[in-house]
């Protein structure tokens, strides 16, 4: 968001405004087709984007204003989607899976682990999935199963092995995205809290809260929008070409 | 513009890769044995514009950050080792695994896997499957063998007409601990990999094993109506992307068009 600062006073601002608008455009339909590819994603948020106007120096009667986007994660609830496979997971409430990476800790909503040849319960990538701030090592059952209690615990046998972490922040949308379905805590985030009103769901994944609809609606609403800023460009443009040939023009 | 293209453009990717694996899930809807797969998805790179917890203008903490996402791709394609369903074939060499377990064969000299247990006898009486892979431990039928029984526990016989035993041998099964990560080598067969880990010799039924049944096959663990729902979602989310991948052409028309 750069703020037009020092405008000249006869400077004309129109055009200017256009070429800002278009340029936002741009940058929703950036988000929406992000939102869009990402429809099969397990555990995506989709991002909305919202535009703040600031005023700008008083340089003639009309008060200017310039906009800056502002881009929200919407953290709402995915649709569960059975898959009955033991180690999909699915969070039910705020919260996020803890991820033990090369780079550090990182979070994720994606519940779609698999166990490693050690036994340890792993990401897609193989990064390791934290219980009680460990990695979780689930022995072989012996027909009864490994089952998760809807408070985080597994049971492999009917005996309590592990717990898997849950954790949430004060502000999610400080979190940093940094794609791979993973999340960066930041300064903004605040520190992880263990969720109070979490639940997990074995055999279930959280489907990407992309709503096709509300994305079909936004593109069309963003391409006519489009439309009209380049109509406004074009008149802006027409104008300027009246005055320079025709005003003034003597006989 | 051109961003919201290629994002787009990648979901389309992803959503082809998705029909890939559909449509092999549907091909092998009969096929002994066989075990589903499933595509993952995750999100790419983000562009960070604007890091939350930055400072704005006037020294105040920006709550929200500004990042703008580049799209999805393919992670995984995972096989999900659920148990099919059981076909009463009632033919003597038809077992199936009830419960975790791989039977051993050696097919080109390589120790392979598979749990489609359709076996066969070759013109030296050994039992193959149907490529013609002896199944491990090696066993030869012998000459006036009436009829092949294995029980529960894979203590295979082959007995004369009047039901003397013949020859007899102790039938091991394998399990890994994780079958996800095993690779598929096609014809039903699984190789073993780093991240599937070593195989796990045993009796059937025993530590965590499943036991034999005979005369009953191991169907494929494809749900045709799970798949073709799935089916119907990937083409609209296919048509979705492109649909996007439309608008953000025409407004680089539009664009291209305000220098008449």
């Amino acid at each position: 968001m750069k703020l037009i600062d020092g405008i000249h006073p006869y400077s004309r601002l129109g055009p200017m405004e256009s070429l800002e608008g278009a340029r936002m455009l741009e940058q929703k339909l950036s988000v929406l087709s992000n939102e869009v590819s990402n429809i099969k994603t397990p555990g995506f948020k989709r991002q909305r984007i919202t535009f703040e106007e600031y005023f700008l120096k008083q340089v003639d009667a009309t008060k200017r204003t310039a906009k800056g986007e502002v881009i929200k994660g919407d953290f709402s609830q995915g649709t569960l989607r059975e898959t009955r496979n033991p180690f999909d997971f699915a969070i039910e409430g705020e919260g996020f899976f803890v991820v033990q990476t090369p780079s550090g800790i990182r979070y994720t909503r994606a519940g779609n682990f698999s166990l490693n040849a050690q036994n340890q319960l792993v990401t897609q990538e193989g990064y390791l999935v934290l219980g009680d701030g460990a990695p979780i090592t689930l022995p072989d059952t012996t027909g009864k199963g490994i089952w998760l209690s809807s408070d985080g615990r597994f049971y492999v046998d009917e005996t309590d092995t592990a717990g898997i972490d849950i954790v949430t922040f004060k502000n999610l949308n400080g979190l940093k995205r940094l794609g791979g379905n993973l999340w960066e805590q930041t300064q903004a985030s605040g520190p992880p809290r263990p969720s109070e009103t979490a639940r997990v769901r074995q055999g279930f994944l959280e489907e990407s809260n992309t709503n096709p609809l509300e994305a079909m609606i936004n593109l069309v609403d963003l391409f006519r929008e489009y439309e009209a800023l380049q109509r406004t460009l074009k008149t802006q443009d027409e104008l300027d070409s009246k005055s320079a040939t025709e005003v003034g023009r003597v006989g | 513009m051109i961003r919201g293209l290629w994002s787009a453009a990648s979901g389309m990717n992803s959503m082809q890769l998705n029909l890939d694996v559909i449509a092999n899930n549907l091909a092998n809807v009969n096929t002994v044995g066989f075990k589903r797969s499933r595509a993952d998805f995750e999100d790419l790179l983000y562009q960070t514009i604007r890091m939350p917890g930055t400072d704005n203008a006037d020294g105040t903490q920006v709550p929200t950050g500004m990042q703008i996402g580049m799209g999805s791709r393919p992670t995984a394609v995972q096989k999900i080792f659920t148990q099919g369903d059981y076909e009463n074939t009632g033919n003597e060499l038809d077992w199936a695994i009830e419960g975790r377990g791989f039977f051993k064969v050696i097919s080109n000299g390589e120790e392979l896997y598979t749990r489609a247990g359709a076996f066969k006898l070759d013109k030296d009486g050994f039992i193959v499957t149907s490529n013609g892979d002896r199944l491990q431990p090696e066993f030869a039928v012998p000459q006036g063998t009436q009829s092949i029984t294995i029980d529960s526990y894979g203590l295979l016989t082959a007995s004369d007409p009047s039901g003397n035993p013949l020859a007899s041998v102790q039938l091991t099964i394998y399990d890994f601990p994780n079958p996800a990560g095993l690779f598929s080598v096609g014809r039903n067969l699984f190789r073993p990999t780093l991240a599937s880990g070593d195989p796990i010799e045993g009796n059937p039924g025993t530590d965590n094993l499943g036991t034999i049944a005979q005369g009953f096959l191991e169907q494929s663990n494809v749900d045709v109506v799970k798949e073709m729902v799935s089916m119907i979602v990937t083409q609209r989310a296919y048509e979705l992307n492109s649909k996007t991948v439309q608008t953000a052409d025409e407004m680089l028309g539009i664009a291209n068009n305000l220098k008449r």
